[in-house]
């Protein structure tokens, strides 16, 4: 597969960290940091709690960055560095149910918000939100980070049989949330 | 691609629910990378600070080397101190080639890296607006 022009420069910035350029190292945080920080903040719900997750993914990204041997594989790694960050924030936190009723209370209000919005693209939002984590980081990991199935296997740290039954089943799932919203 | 992955994809990129102001984001953003930066370069210092410890220890094991062969009496002492030197010595070397080879690994790896990135540039493709 060809690699996009931000892909080779990303390498390029990891590359020059490697060998100690700070202001590559600077770059490097500016492109990533509003990425880490958004996936973080869906899949906590808390605005505090992203902030201190991506602090500390990009202390182990500062402490590993060197012994990277290959700096492609430079997402997927950070993405799995900041995933078994948040999974450990959840568990430690057991807000489960409350992050679901405060990323729902979220959306109910920027849905008041929106005039000209589809409804079926509420539905589907509503939905999203209603999906346990890990169901909602796998679909953020598909379609928001753009990876493929080898890749998030990689970063979820399951075999791939197990990310595509997943997120068929998920899916699956949002399709007949979907269409039962639509039906009431 | 199904009507649903693709209606998904529009949702996440328009985001779940509340996101930061971009004043705000930017505030948080700078308080932390402040943080984040100091280590960045703490942990290379650290790297150059093990370095030169492991260079200076060689040094010395040569300077101690040379001085006990000036000293020794007899033979076995003698080879003895050579070896100590030899050690020193070839320890500086290895570090040196050490240097050489990642220094080297990494300035060809960035200039095929620029070459590639020059080669995407002039197929048209531009930076993404968002990072």
């Amino acid at each position: 597969m060809r690699k996009s022009r931000d892909q080779i420069y990303d390498e390029l910035l990891v590359l020059k960290c490697q060998s100690g350029n700070k202001a590559a190292f600077e770059e490097l945080v500016g492109r990533w940091e509003k990425r880490l920080w958004h996936y973080a903040y869906k899949v906590t719900g808390s605005d505090s709690a992203a902030w201190d997750i991506v602090q500390e993914t990009w202390l182990a990204i500062v402490k590993g960055i060197r012994k990277l041997n290959e700096v492609s594989v430079f997402p997927r790694w950070a993405f799995r560095i900041l995933n078994n960050k948040c999974t450990d924030w959840l568990r430690k936190q057991h807000l489960q149910y409350k992050l679901d009723n405060e990323l729902s209370r979220q959306v109910q209000n920027e849905s008041n918000a929106r005039q000209n919005t589809n409804v079926k693209s509420e539905l589907l939002r509503a939905a999203v939100i209603k999906l346990s984590s890990e169901q909602r980081v796998l679909l953020m990991l598909r379609y928001h980070e753009d990876f493929d199935i080898g890749q998030i296997a990689e970063i979820l740290g399951v075999p791939e049989g197990t990310v595509k039954s997943r997120l068929h089943r998920t899916l699956n799932r949002l399709k007949q949330t979907v269409e039962h919203r639509q039906n009431e | 691609m199904n009507n649903l992955e693709k209606e998904l994809k529009k949702v996440f990129k328009s985001g779940l629910g509340f996101e930061p102001g971009k004043d705000e984001f930017e505030r948080k953003e700078i308080g932390q990378m402040k943080l984040i930066f100091e280590r960045f370069v703490k942990d290379i210092r650290q790297a150059r600070l093990v370095f030169w410890i492991f260079f200076l220890l060689s040094i010395g094991m040569m300077v101690a080397g040379y001085i006990g062969l000036r000293s020794a009496t007899d033979t076995r002492g003698m080879l003895s101190w050579v070896l100590f030197f030899m050690i020193g010595f070839n320890s500086t070397i290895l570090m040196k080639l050490w240097y050489w080879i990642v220094d080297t690994k990494f300035n060809v790896l960035k200039e095929m890296k620029q070459l590639q990135l020059q080669i995407a540039e002039q197929a048209g493709e531009k930076p993404n607006p968002e990072n």
